[in-house]
């Protein structure tokens, strides 16, 4: 399962009402639909595949985790792995 | 999941009733302590005179809130001022959560503040979930507060001990109303401080304290107005009690205003050194002491924006990091937005100062609503 595959199905977890289908270009924070807690469980996942906390203020979450592609990209560098 | 008509609207009076029931799911479960709340921050606030509340409506009963609180801001040595909104008391009901509330209702407020001719808002207390949906709305950090805090030294057994239990430790902490009326016992059985004309008192001194800030250099830093109208306004906050140090007597040399949250909320065992002014390090020297002697459970302050001399004050009396977990991630910090989202690339300035360089802050907890 690639990272992105993974990230889909994270979402849908979080029973996000909206969304549609989920895509590469589905973008998570200017629909407004990822409200604070289902943000919160994102930053847990994030946290969990890179295996350091994140400290958010130190990315630009609009450009840098602005679709799921672009989340997909931080994740793979900032764990290493290119799935 | 919830389904219906939503709508955001402007607070009005008729909606206040629904509005501090909601908020039963962020200030506290006593709807008479919300209602004065509410009043004291938004209806008495001396800077808006109309309330800058936003509410979330499902088929016409309030399902969400986001409050702007009014806070002047000065800036500069020889200083200007303005107005930036403290945006806090962001509550969304539950069954209504992850509908994309959040973000219209922020979205409304701003669209108000800059129909107000503002510039910025700013947050200074929010905690991890609000800090995240900020973020993702295009807020930023200036850096983080730097808390410091100080427990009293147990033998080094029992500190194990405690240390290993927290459930022994809330027990046999100093519960913080306790660790006052310890601090008032003192001073009503006339204690000796480390100075003369030092008193402890309820009450805040309003003219006297601003008084003492109008005399004291100022570095140009940002910082909260600390006028008269500001002091006399800012300690009826139902949700907090105060202490104040005082030294001097109708003229003021120093003082410490020292806050907690009332016996049985949460967190009601830490006491915050919310401000601490003085003339001269001697001065603030004893007032920290004049403090220590409440031996409170825990005694915290922000110290990201000290000067060198009293972040090694604190250091000498024993001040460590805390919330070691949370600063590592931002919180509490410094959150700022451009109210227009044109200006969101641009480089974020007030009369020539860069909003997002701690360097450029003198942080106090009172401007925050953690004081």
């Amino acid at each position: 399962m690639t990272v992105r595959e993974e990230l889909i199905d994270f979402i849908h977890s979080c029973g996000v009402e909206g969304l549609g289908d989920i895509t590469g270009d589905t973008a998570l924070f200017s629909s407004g639909l990822l409200d604070s807690l289902a943000l919160f469980s994102l930053v847990a996942w994030v946290e969990e595949r890179i295996g350091v906390p994140l400290d958010p203020t130190t990315v630009d979450l609009l450009a840098e985790w602005g679709t799921v592609d672009e989340l997909s990209r931080f994740v793979e560098t900032r764990s290493g792995s290119s799935r | 999941m919830a389904h219906g008509h939503l709508e955001i609207v402007r607070y009005i009076p008729e909606l206040k009733p629904q509005l501090l029931q909601v908020q039963t799911h962020l200030w506290s479960r006593d709807v008479r302590l919300n209602d004065a709340y509410f009043r004291w921050k938004y209806e008495e606030n001396p800077y808006f005179r109309e309330p800058l509340v936003h509410l979330a409506l499902c088929d016409g009963q309030v399902v969400g809130m986001r409050g702007m609180c009014g806070a002047r801001w000065q800036v500069g040595v020889r200083p200007e001022t303005f107005v930036a909104p403290y945006a806090d008391d962001l509550v969304v009901s539950p069954e209504h959560r992850n509908r994309g509330l959040f973000t219209q209702i922020m979205r409304a407020a701003l669209d108000e503040v800059a129909g107000r001719g503002l510039d910025y808002v700013f947050n200074l207390s929010a905690g991890r979930t609000t800090q995240l949906g900020s973020l993702s709305m295009g807020w930023k950090s200036a850096g983080g507060v730097g808390a410091v805090g100080r427990r009293p030294r147990a033998p080094r057994p029992l500190t194990a001990i405690l240390n290993r239990t927290h459930f022994l430790r809330r027990y046999l902490s100093t519960p913080a109303s306790g660790a006052f009326a310890r601090l008032d016992r003192m001073a009503e059985r006339g204690a000796k401080w480390s100075v003369g004309a030092m008193s402890l008192s309820k009450h805040p001194r309003p003219e006297a304290m601003a008084d003492l800030i109008a005399r004291l250099p100022l570095d140009g830093r940002f910082r909260h107005v600390r006028d008269a109208a500001y002091f006399g306004w800012r300690f009826r906050n139902p949700f907090r009690d105060y202490r104040f140090l005082y030294v001097g007597e109708s003229r003021l040399d120093g003082y410490m205003v020292l806050q907690c949250q009332p016996n049985g909320q949460a967190g009601s065992a830490r006491v915050n050194i919310v401000d601490w002014e003085a003339t001269d390090a001697t001065i603030r020297d004893a007032l920290l002491d004049a403090a220590l002697q409440g031996a409170f459970a825990e005694l915290v302050i922000w110290s990201a924006s000290m000067d060198a001399e009293r972040r090694d004050l604190l250091r000498r009396r024993a001040f460590g990091p805390i919330d070691e977990a949370d600063a590592a991630r931002g919180v509490p910090g410094i959150l700022i937005r451009p109210v227009r989202d044109d200006a969101l690339r641009a480089d974020w300035t007030i009369h020539g100062r860069r909003l997002l360089d701690v360097a450029n802050w003198d942080m106090r907890m009172l401007y925050s609503m953690h004081g």
